[in-house]
């Protein structure tokens, strides 16, 4: 019989929260392995909130990780989804958008989620 | 669309003057008093049955014609954001949150007004400080003009761009219009006789739009081509999420007060002012150029025509493949084939498709996939074209109004700022409103909020 793979251990996990009034998304809870923020912005130090961040793990994560991201509905988008790519040993990207809603207003949006990353 | 608000969703009269009005004083029940004496004015100058000349029939008969129905004479009242918390600078107006223009939705802290007693109810939620990208800019280049080519320092730059914005706003906005300008001065004067004068209330500026007869703004292209039309008529349901409250659509049960205007206000809308100087000297010159992304250039006619997109002569799209007129299609989407560097596609924003941005710019390869989003507005402008009677000389331009039901996220500011004046956007900057060019120049403007239609008086909604 082969032997049973070891489980994946959870290295990473937290939740991040957008504040409306400041503009800033900012951990809730979780490990202190990562922190968050905006996507660069070349020209930008202080890029904008805009619906898409970064989590940067420190240290970087040498092996392959997978990735689970879930977003926190907000009052004016109870539908809100999220989804992750460019996945590094650095980090990986978050987007935040809203799928159920007039055109206008389908697009990419501020909102809290939380993450879990389990290395293999 | 079978129940068209005046002054919003129908067409401007000839001639159209926007009356901006300051209230010096924040009394309650004098403030009433003076809604209901402007109710009282456009009760009897709008009565339905007053008659006014007549026009003759085709048997000879002469055929009285009714100053509303006929002539389209309207007064629409609107509210500014000194209104509620007093002039820019003043304490009410300090710590004022943003609206972000992108993205779209997000909770702001309910504002309650400061003046008027009006405890119970809030700010309208986009009514905001003016904020539009471009405008420090024209600023910065009339300061460095006046100092000899010196560019103004930062605080000078902000302290006359504070008195621009402060100079714009009013209390109220009084939009009023007719076929006729004497019906458009008697309905004034007797506004101000029975209701400015008596009660003491200050008019800021009056100013007069009129349009051409031709269709066109002075820049000799037709205005209003794409101007949700076919929607208005076929889809008004789409229509009325996009100019009127509520926004973006029936509230989620139990959504908070945060992130919508207050229920009261639904079927208000919000309007956006801006006087818009045109150089007509130097767009008209052979000299006129532009360039497109690729660094094409173009000049004179060719020029306006890349800029604008249309034929002046039709008003039709251009296409930017073969260059050829493109025919009408529903809703006027055939702007989206024209020209990407064209004021009427930038504006107008294209189909749905993921856009580099957004503002400021960011260089090419950096771009994310945002939405495009469709995003309309009610435009309804006028044009103005003021003589001075001491030189003779003439200043054109166009009183740019729109109306939406967001200003910042899915109205103007978007537009201005995320769009016309992002030159990454559809890769080029605004052939028309590119600051670069010096055609086009801000000299004022403002937010106000349009109430939804009044049952007893303009502004009913705030105070009963």
């Amino acid at each position: 019989m082969p032997a049973k793979p070891a489980p994946g251990a959870i290295i990473c996990h937290g939740m991040i929260g957008f504040d409306f009034t400041t503009g800033a998304y900012s951990r809730l809870s979780g490990g202190g392995n990562w922190t968050v923020r905006p996507i660069d912005w070349p020209g930008l130090s202080q890029p904008p909130a805009l619906g898409q961040v970064q989590v940067v793990f420190d240290p970087p994560i040498k092996g392959p990780y997978s990735v689970l991201v879930s977003a926190s509905r907000t009052p004016d988008a109870p539908m809100l989804c999220c989804n992750y790519g460019n996945v590094t040993p650095a980090g990986f990207e978050v987007i935040l958008f809203n799928p159920v809603a007039v055109l206008s207003y389908q697009t990419v949006r501020n909102g809290s989620f939380s993450f879990l990353v389990i290395e293999q | 669309m079978s129940n068209i608000r005046p002054g919003v969703d129908d067409n401007p009269a000839d001639y159209l003057y926007l009356v901006k009005v300051n209230v010096p004083f924040d009394d309650r029940n004098k403030m009433i008093r003076v809604l209901k004496a402007i109710q009282a004015v456009q009760s009897e100058k709008m009565d339905p049955a007053r008659i006014f000349s007549s026009h003759r029939l085709p048997d000879g008969g002469l055929k009285p014609r009714l100053v509303v129905a006929d002539l389209h004479l309207n007064l629409l009242v609107g509210f500014g954001l000194r209104f509620f918390l007093g002039p820019l600078g003043s304490p009410g107006r300090a710590d004022e949150q943003p609206v972000p223009n992108f993205p779209p939705g997000g909770s702001f802290i309910p504002r309650t007004p400061i003046r008027f007693g009006m405890k119970d109810r809030v700010v309208p939620l986009y009514l905001r400080t003016m904020n539009a990208s471009g405008d420090q800019g024209w600023i910065a280049s009339q300061l460095t003009a006046r100092n000899s080519g010196q560019a103004p320092a930062p605080d000078d730059l902000n302290t006359a761009y504070q008195a621009f914005l402060a100079q714009g706003e009013a209390d109220l906005l009084l939009q009023i219009e007719c076929e006729f300008e004497f019906l458009v001065l008697d309905l004034l004067d007797a506004i101000r006789a029975l209701v400015i004068d008596p009660e003491g209330l200050q008019i800021a500026s009056i100013q007069r739009g009129v349009t051409r007869g031709d269709g066109k703004a002075h820049i000799g292209f037709f205005d209003g081509t794409s101007n949700m039309q076919q929607m208005m008529r076929e889809d008004p349901l789409t229509y009325r999420s996009k100019i009127y409250l509520p926004t973006p659509s029936a509230a989620y049960p139990g959504q908070p007060i945060e992130v919508r205007d207050d229920p009261r206000y639904d079927g208000g809308t919000y309007l956006v002012y801006r006087k818009y100087h045109e150089n007509l000297e130097k767009w008209f010159s052979d000299d006129f150029q532009i360039t497109d992304f690729y660094g094409k250039t173009y000049q004179g006619e060719e020029a306006r025509r890349h800029a604008i997109g249309r034929n002046p002569h039709t008003g039709q799209a251009i296409s930017r493949a073969s260059h050829r007129q493109l025919n009408d299609e529903p809703d006027h989407t055939e702007i989206n084939l024209s020209y990407n560097e064209a004021h009427a596609l930038k504006a107008r924003g294209g189909q749905t498709a993921p856009f580099m941005g957004p503002f400021p710019p960011v260089p090419v390869g950096h771009g994310n996939a945002f939405n495009t989003q469709d995003i309309r507005l009610r435009r309804r402008g006028v044009a103005f074209s003021e003589l001075n009677l001491q030189t003779g000389k003439v200043d054109y331009g166009l009183h740019f109004i729109a109306f939406q039901n967001n200003i910042q996220q899915t109205g103007f500011e978007f537009v201005n700022n995320i769009w016309l004046i992002n030159p990454d956007f559809r890769r080029s900057t605004d052939g028309l409103m590119n600051p670069v060019g010096e055609i086009i120049t801000p000299l004022e403007g403002a937010y106000y909020f349009v109430p939804p239609e009044q049952h007893s008086y303009p502004g009913d909604v705030f105070f009963e």
